[in-house]
């Protein structure tokens, strides 16, 4: 009964801040809305071509060079001259001598303006017109190419927007988790209240089991508002409900915890808030949502192997494209991670409500 | 110019008794500067492992071909080879620990020596569309090669032109905007956290009190603010020094007044912000998070002129985009109006209107909701 009293108080406590509260939605989704701006040219790439592409049997297969779900991989734009760009838009390709198979030799010679300063965008420069080159040569061939059969995990490439989208999810599972943690503690500071929970004749574990359910159940309400969000844009919906919905609890339940327990030490809910944005997204980061982390370097698949981020990634991104996740592995680092953060916090309310308060 | 003072020396006391208002600036952009560090600035080879069953020499050419290709971003080849028979590697396959599987059949050099076409298993994991094309292009960056090697014939020459000054890291380029980021959060709860402590020291309706203007007490907090931005831009760009050997205290001069028009814009944003919401750690949220979205969409990680459609747009319309690349040209030395896109003139108008807008807006705020009344 006494658990139900505080998650009443709890929710009840809304009101007293619903800027904040509603701050604590919007974050997320703004997130959303940036980096589904920021995807939506997908992988294409805008490159200047000279001569135009009818004018050139190679320039019309890099216009068709595409991935298999048929979008190119560049986007050919004719230049007025082949002459090196000075203030152009992008890199420039010129075909000196067209690409030609004649008495048996393939002869021709390209060159490839580099007009970016950013060595990753010379890579994916460098990258499609390689690839380009290479589909044009098995076009111009009978025999001697290499055909590659693709066997891949996922039975379509699972469009860039769309699963960021999901991993920006998993960002505001961790976002809200920590922030609504945090508020609780935060707001009993605030409002010169924590003498009434210090005076509780209560067990500890009651009240943190009460200020944590409401949480969670705040937690789950700004999840539901992003899935309707994130629907309406990508029309996808998980695939699998139930994990989906253990994945939830569990992700909320550990960084509810690790957000009161940042709440009862920093006080202001200024602080704490700055606190939990950065550590959301270091961890989110660092647990692979801006990509897989076999991008990455060793140290930063150390990092996010002890990271709870990153099997929370997984286990939801398998919940809507599934693939071969290591589920088994993904619950149990979290189940675990939900009980260390909830015996910490529990340890830490406990000395906190028996310590005295100096000001 | 009494009200000014005053204002500034209460606001230093302030911000001397409680320098938690420099924890956003320090804080944030450092965790943010360090995990882009971790990953932007940190790319290793992808794992593949590749499984050569062929009964010829031309298995063992492909294999050289695909493992020694190197990326022009770091430097390092594009694929680590991880050497595995068939089984192993797909055991590692499915626990994740390779990117990708290459099997190379028994009749690839006879096919070839045959004048056939040949063919070869690719298994991997299209995690995203992006890292499907990279897989797949960087596969045929070493079949180029081996086409090349293998085939005299192939006499097709691709010159690359390097057409602007240089060529950098990735991180490099992503820490000078965390730099801008640590500047505007410093800035921005250096306003925000000290309007807050007022506000539990309930002295924010002594304005109401004052037989003067408080203009000028709004002034004090923007050079309070700005004050509190430029030390913790400060620190951050000596953690830039540290991990990218970049100065940025050499560049001072030229970046100076990018810096300080957009800490402005910044700084009177979250002033009405601040006041029109009421409460303080609401505002703090939406401001924070809305920098650090606007800071993304501003070429911060990628440059805008690959944008398109609406993303141009909104790049093309927030101040940040025009201060950072500013900043870049000078400490780059680079084309600041990323190849005729962004306009110098045109760029100092967009940053000046935008510190005008928010100035008057700020000040009307300022003085509705904090000045006397009368009548």
């Amino acid at each position: 009964m006494r658990v139900f009293r505080i998650i009443s108080k709890e929710l009840k406590c809304i009101k007293e801040d619903i800027s904040f509260n509603l701050v604590t939605i919007l974050s997320p989704l703004l997130f959303l809305f940036a980096f589904w701006l920021m995807l939506s040219g997908g992988i294409m790439l805008p490159v200047q071509v000279y001569p135009d592409t009818q004018s050139s049997d190679f320039l019309k297969t890099m216009e068709s060079y595409q991935a298999p779900d048929g979008t190119p991989y560049m986007e050919l734009q004719p230049a007025a001259e082949a002459v090196p760009p000075t203030n152009a838009e992008s890199n420039l390709i010129v075909i000196d001598q067209e690409p030609s198979f004649k008495n048996g030799e393939i002869t021709g010679n390209i060159v490839h303006y580099i007009n970016d300063v950013n060595e990753n965008m010379t890579k994916n420069f460098r990258n499609r017109l390689d690839g380009a080159l290479v589909s044009y040569i098995d076009s111009l061939r009978n025999g001697g190419n290499v055909i590659i059969a693709e066997t891949t995990v996922y039975e379509q490439d699972i469009p860039w927007d769309t699963g960021f989208g999901v991993s920006v999810f998993v960002f505001g599972l961790v976002l809200s988790g920590l922030l609504f943690g945090m508020l609780s503690m935060t707001s009993e500071w605030e409002n010169k209240t924590t003498k009434l929970l210090k005076l509780s004749p209560y067990p500890a574990g009651i009240t943190v089991t009460g200020k944590i359910i409401a949480n969670i159940i705040k937690c789950f309400v700004s999840g539901l508002i992003f899935l309707m969000i994130f629907f309406l844009i990508f029309k996808a919906l998980p695939v699998h409900a139930l994990p989906f919905s253990l994945s939830l609890f569990l992700v909320y339940g550990i960084f509810v915890c690790a957000g009161m327990c940042i709440g009862i030490y920093i006080k202001s809910t200024l602080t704490a808030f700055l606190i939990s944005l950065a550590t959301a997204l270091t961890l989110w980061v660092g647990g692979g949502g801006f990509g897989p982390l076999s991008y990455f370097g060793d140290i930063a698949n150390a990092l996010g192997s002890i990271n709870p981020a990153t099997y929370a990634i997984e286990v939801v991104r398998w919940c809507y494209f599934n693939g071969n996740v290591d589920l088994a592995a993904g619950f149990t680092f979290l189940s675990i991670s939900f009980i260390a953060a909830f015996s910490l916090i529990l340890v830490i309310y406990t000395r906190w409500v028996r310590s005295e308060e100096v000001r | 110019m009494r009200v000014f003072t005053a204002e500034l020396k209460k606001l230093f006391i302030l911000f001397k008794a409680d320098p938690k208002s420099l924890v956003a600036g320090i804080i944030a952009p450092t965790i943010i500067l360090i995990v882009f560090a971790l990953t932007f600035g940190n790319f290793t080879a992808l794992k593949l492992a590749f499984v050569n069953e062929d009964r010829g020499t031309y298995g063992t050419t492909l294999e050289t071909s695909i493992f020694s290709q190197i990326s022009p971003l770091g430097q390092n080849p594009y694929f680590e080879e991880v050497e595995a028979d068939y089984d192993t590697a797909f055991d590692l396959y499915a626990q994740g620990k390779v990117n990708g599987v290459v099997v190379v059949g028994e009749n690839f050099s006879a096919d070839l020596q045959n004048g056939k076409n040949t063919s070869i298993e690719y298994h991997f994991n299209n995690y995203n569309t992006d890292m499907a094309k990279n897989l797949r292009l960087y596969l045929t960056e070493g079949i180029l090669d081996f086409y090349r090697v293998t085939d005299p014939n192939l006499q097709i020459e691709v010159e690359e032109v390097l057409n602007v000054e240089t060529q950098l890291h990735w991180f490099d380029i992503i820490a000078v905007a965390v730099f801008l980021l640590a500047f505007l959060l410093g800035a921005m709860f250096n306003m925000l956290y000290l309007f807050s402590k007022e506000k539990t020291y309930d002295t924010l309706y002594e304005y109401r009190l004052s037989p003067n203007s408080i203009w000028s007490s709004l002034l004090a907090r923007v050079v309070m603010a700005l004050f509190a931005g430029t030390i913790t831009a400060a620190i951050n760009a000596v953690f830039i020094w540290l991990l990218t050997g970049i100065n940025l205290a050499l560049f001072i001069p030229g970046m100076i007044a990018p810096l300080l028009v957009l800490g402005i814009i910044y700084v009177f944003f979250a002033v009405i912000v601040v006041l029109l919401v009421g409460s303080f750690s609401g505002a703090a949220v939406f401001t924070m998070a809305t920098t650090i979205i606007l800071w993304f969409l501003s070429g911060a990680t990628a440059s805008i002129k690959y944008a398109t459609g609406i993303l141009k747009a909104i790049a093309m319309a927030i101040p940040n985009t025009y201060g950072l690349s500013q900043i870049r040209g000078e400490v780059f030395a680079m084309d600041p109006s990323v190849g005729g896109l962004l306009g110098f003139t045109e760029g100092w108008l967009i940053m000046a209107g935008y510190m005008i807008l928010t100035m008057i807006a700020a000040v009307y705020v300022y003085r509705k909701k904090l000045a006397r009344m009368v009548g």
